[in-house]
């Protein structure tokens, strides 16, 4: 038989050996365990999950420098101050804060018993450590513009105090210890070092981070207010694409997702509760003042009262957005200032300010939903004849003399939520590296420096008003709306945040619980 | 494309031993000529991933530091990472440390670039393997079901089945299963990074989705192919020649339908292996599966050239190997491939 001598053809034998077990790992794949299970069990626990995306840093609680970054070692740092979402300043490892009679020197009071994840107790001595690594001269952290031609030195004033020495004095500065960067590290740090050893003093500790995958973490019991920690731990999950971090939410993998125009689609957000943790940023459109056509205020003017406030609103922030008034006092801050006539679109201003003219520009942006806007609106304008030239991330903040988002005639930058006067300081100051307009006004900066030197309320009040009638007349940045971060959450969790989890402000779990 | 061995028309060079042992040398002969070979290619592919990270708009100490941080950080952090010299000087220092081992340090992460590296090469080889075990039957199973069936209503209904599968890009699939599982069947995890390393049934549970999604994709070339080769041994003259001797079932089909006809299939698969094993950037990164085409992905995005220039090194050797591997798999199989001597 010539079957019978025939041997059995291998490449039959391994097909069918590849079929059984593609069967077999496929069945056995859909039988098993449930569809959400996490990688630490957290499922069953009362664990937050967060969707990030793969941070583009090192992370390093003195450098990281995106949102993705900061909350991964953000959990576990803690900072001497926060801010909540009503704009207030909240104590954390600081209890008290107080400025002398001169506004030059601050004097901390650091929270007596607490102590890092390792057990050593939070001394003045690590709070210098962290500031001096911060506005060292070779710091490369992020956080160091916030406090560059303001702190001048920080002290120990005994084991439970610091001092803060001001180049010049600076109401707001408490504030500026809620940034980026500020979260407290032992003095014996070292850069770089981080997740070799996550230490903080913060909620919680990291059990694990894996790159492409995400983050880990559990209650720390030893935190200075564990008994207001009602979560068992956080899960930061990576997620690359949109679509899929959409589906995870829909799907029950996430607790939160930010409030997009593409979720606002899709979701039906009944099923959800809806949360803000407040103003969180400004899209700025500059103006350069040096050039034409916006040489010429009456065009800067015209171009003022030619936009659609609440179309932006509603078009790009979706509603999640205050209508501005093209000056940087955020609806939280006080003192606000007064006076000012609201703009709103008005044609038969446009047209008399622009007198038969018409302005003809390209808006540069890396913001393309922003900018499609906008160039829809005022083309829709009789006097506008606008071009768009969105640009990624990388070109429009390209590094070089020439890099587009300072350098093009107009142009849309988002700045995150900062103090009145830092604002100032950074975009309207004729020797700040980031004056996109180009602009230039000394009264403005002597006003600024005297409004940051006074905590009397009612001088604050008339300086407040004083800077923003220049802002608003001069114009070199048109500041539309004041955006909100808004999130839907499941219904699981319980609670209220008391601040911001979309940005860096001492991410704070306080009073969060899950409902099995 | 590399040179291979190539089919002989003319004279036959007989049976046995001699046979054999012309055909092992003319397998040495191609290894040698792939070692040299691939070496070259790889060191073409480093200077133009070097060359065109630089030429692309970006900077990494940029990416690192934020906007909010000024040129003078952004000068100093790139220094500290090596970036502050000249393109020719740091591909040759770069060059010089993958040769020995030393492959530097994330640019992104801060991590070594080899353990991020392999450890996800490790990953889009597991899935791979799946995706494969899946592909492989089914592909093959399809087509050879389709040729018997040759001209039939359900032959013509599963081809116009498979090529509107083929005209699917690979991302719709995905985001398909994605939201069938997401919303409608949920049995299976939407994301795959969570259960990487915590045991063999939730790791191919969470493969599962983007595994079918990466077979799906090739499935329909696979077995059209599977078909026509299926076909054409069915018609040829060795198979009547067969049938007339009396051969008949299995028999005849595995010896003298399933060898033949599988040979382009086989070539096929092998290109489609190195293309899997080296990772899919879109499938990864639509599963959140840890895998390298993911981690270029990032690489790219922020211009961390270590771990690019590693990472292609390392697909780029997984290709051109598994095309070795396919020819010399194809010079077993194929009774028709001949070396000449001095080929």
């Amino acid at each position: 038989m010539v079957h019978s001598l025939d041997p059995r053809p291998p490449l039959r034998a391994a097909l069918a050996a590849l079929a059984v077990g593609a069967l077999a790992l496929s069945l056995t794949a859909c039988a098993t365990g449930p569809a959400g299970g996490t990688a630490s069990g957290a499922a069953s626990d009362d664990v937050y999950r967060l969707p990030i995306t793969d941070p583009g840093s090192e992370i390093d609680p003195l450098t990281v420098a995106d949102y993705n970054a900061q909350i991964i070692s953000g959990l576990v740092t803690e900072p001497l101050i926060s801010l909540d979402a009503a704009g207030d300043l909240n104590p954390r490892l600081a209890t008290h804060w107080s400025a002398s009679d001169d506004g030059l020197t601050w004097t901390v009071t650091l929270r007596d018993g607490a102590v890092f994840n390792d057990d050593t107790p939070v001394t003045s001595a690590d709070v210098v450590a962290t500031f001096q690594a911060i506005t060292a001269e070779d710091s490369q952290s992020p956080g160091r513009s916030a406090f560059d031609g303001i702190l001048d030195s920080v002290a120990a004033d005994g084991d439970e105090a610091v001092v803060f020495t001001l180049v010049r004095p600076f109401s707001d500065f408490p504030l500026l210890l809620t940034g980026t960067n500020t979260g407290i590290l032992p003095a014996d740090y070292e850069p770089g070092t981080w997740l070799d050893n996550p230490v903080g003093a913060g909620q919680f500790l990291l059990e694990d981070y894996t790159v492409g995958k995400g983050a880990t973490y559990v209650k720390n019991p030893k935190y200075w207010n564990a008994d207001a920690i009602e979560l068992d731990g956080v899960e930061l999950k990576v997620y690359g694409d949109t679509q899929a971090t959409l589906l995870a939410f829909q799907a029950g993998e996430i607790d939160r997702i930010g409030l997009t125009s593409d979720v606002a689609a899709t979701v039906d957000a009944s099923k959800y509760d809806t949360i803000s943790s407040g103003y969180n940023k400004i899209d700025g459109i500059f103006l350069d003042v040096t050039a034409a056509p916006f040489d010429d205020p009456t065009a800067r003017e015209a171009l003022a009262w030619a936009i659609d406030r609440q179309g932006l609103v509603d078009d790009v922030y979706q509603g999640n957005a205050d209508i501005a008034d093209d000056v940087t006092f955020f609806p939280d801050y006080e003192p606000q200032p007064a006076g000012l006539e609201q703009r709103e679109q008005d044609l038969d201003k446009v047209a008399e300010l622009l007198d038969g003219r018409t302005l003809s520009f390209t808006v540069t942006t890396d913001n393309q939903l922003f900018g499609e806007v906008l160039q829809q609106q005022l083309n829709a304008v009789q006097g506008f004849d606008v071009d768009l030239d969105v640009l990624t991330g990388e070109q429009y903040y390209a590094e070089g003399d020439d890099t587009p988002w300072l350098n093009a005639g107009v142009t849309v930058t988002n700045w995150a939520k900062r103090v009145p006067s830092q604002y100032v300081s950074l975009i309207y100051a004729a020797d700040s590296a980031w004056n996109a307009s180009h602009y230039s006004n000394p009264e403005l900066e002597e006003l600024t420096a005297q409004f940051d030197a006074t905590t009397e309320a009612g001088e604050r009040q008339q300086l407040a008003d004083k800077i923003a009638e220049i802002q608003w007349t001069d114009l070199p940045v048109i500041v539309p709306a004041f955006s909100k971060a808004q999130s839907l959450q499941d219904k699981r969790v319980k609670g209220e945040f008391a601040g911001a989890l979309d940005f860096y402000t001492g991410y704070d779990f306080s009073g969060i619980s899950i409902e099995d | 494309m590399t040179a291979g061995p190539r089919l002989e028309s003319g004279p036959r060079l007989g049976r046995g031993p001699a046979v054999l042992s012309v055909r092992h040398r003319g397998i040495a002969r191609l290894i040698g000529q792939r070692a040299v070979q691939i070496p070259a290619v790889l060191l073409v592919v480093s200077v133009l991933v070097f060359w065109l990270i630089q030429v692309v708009p970006g900077d990494p100490g940029r990416n690192a530091l934020g906007q909010y941080a000024t040129a003078a950080q952004v000068q100093e952090w790139n220094a500290a990472h090596g970036l502050d010299g000249g393109i020719v000087e740091r591909y040759l220092s770069w060059l010089g440390g993958f040769v020995t081992g030393q492959w530097g340090t994330s640019l992104v992460y801060g991590e070594p670039v080899a353990a991020l590296v392999l450890g996800r090469l490790g990953n889009s080889v597991l899935l791979g393997l799946y995706a494969f075990a899946i592909l492989v039957p089914l592909a093959i199973g399809v087509g050879a079901w389709q040729a018997r069936r040759e001209g039939s209503r359900t032959d013509r209904a599963v081809t116009v089945g498979l090529m509107s599968l083929a005209s699917v890009p690979e991302f719709v699939v995905g985001v398909l299963l994605l939201i069938v599982f997401a919303l409608v069947f949920p049995v299976l995890p939407i994301q795959s990074g969570d259960a990487v390393g915590t045991g063999f049934f939730p790791q191919v549970r969470a493969m599962t989705l983007p595994a079918v999604t990466l077979a799906l994709g090739y499935v329909s070339v696979l077995a059209r192919m599977t078909r026509t080769g299926v076909v054409e041994a069915t018609g040829s003259q060795f198979y009547r020649t067969a049938v007339i001797k009396g051969l008949h079932g299995g028999a005849l089909f595995r010896r003298h339908v399933a060898r033949n006809a599988l040979i382009p299939t086989i070539s096929l698969i092998g290109v489609y292996l190195g293309a899997r094993l080296g990772g899919s950037a879109v499938v990864e990164t639509l599963f959140g599966y840890p895998g390298l085409g993911e981690l270029l992905v990032t690489a790219t995005q922020k211009k961390d050239v270590f771990i690019l220039a590693a990472g292609v090194m390392v697909t780029g050797l997984i290709s051109l190997c598994a095309l070795l591997v396919t020819d010399i798999t194809f010079t077993i199989v194929d009774p028709r491939v001949r070396f000449t001597e001095g080929e």
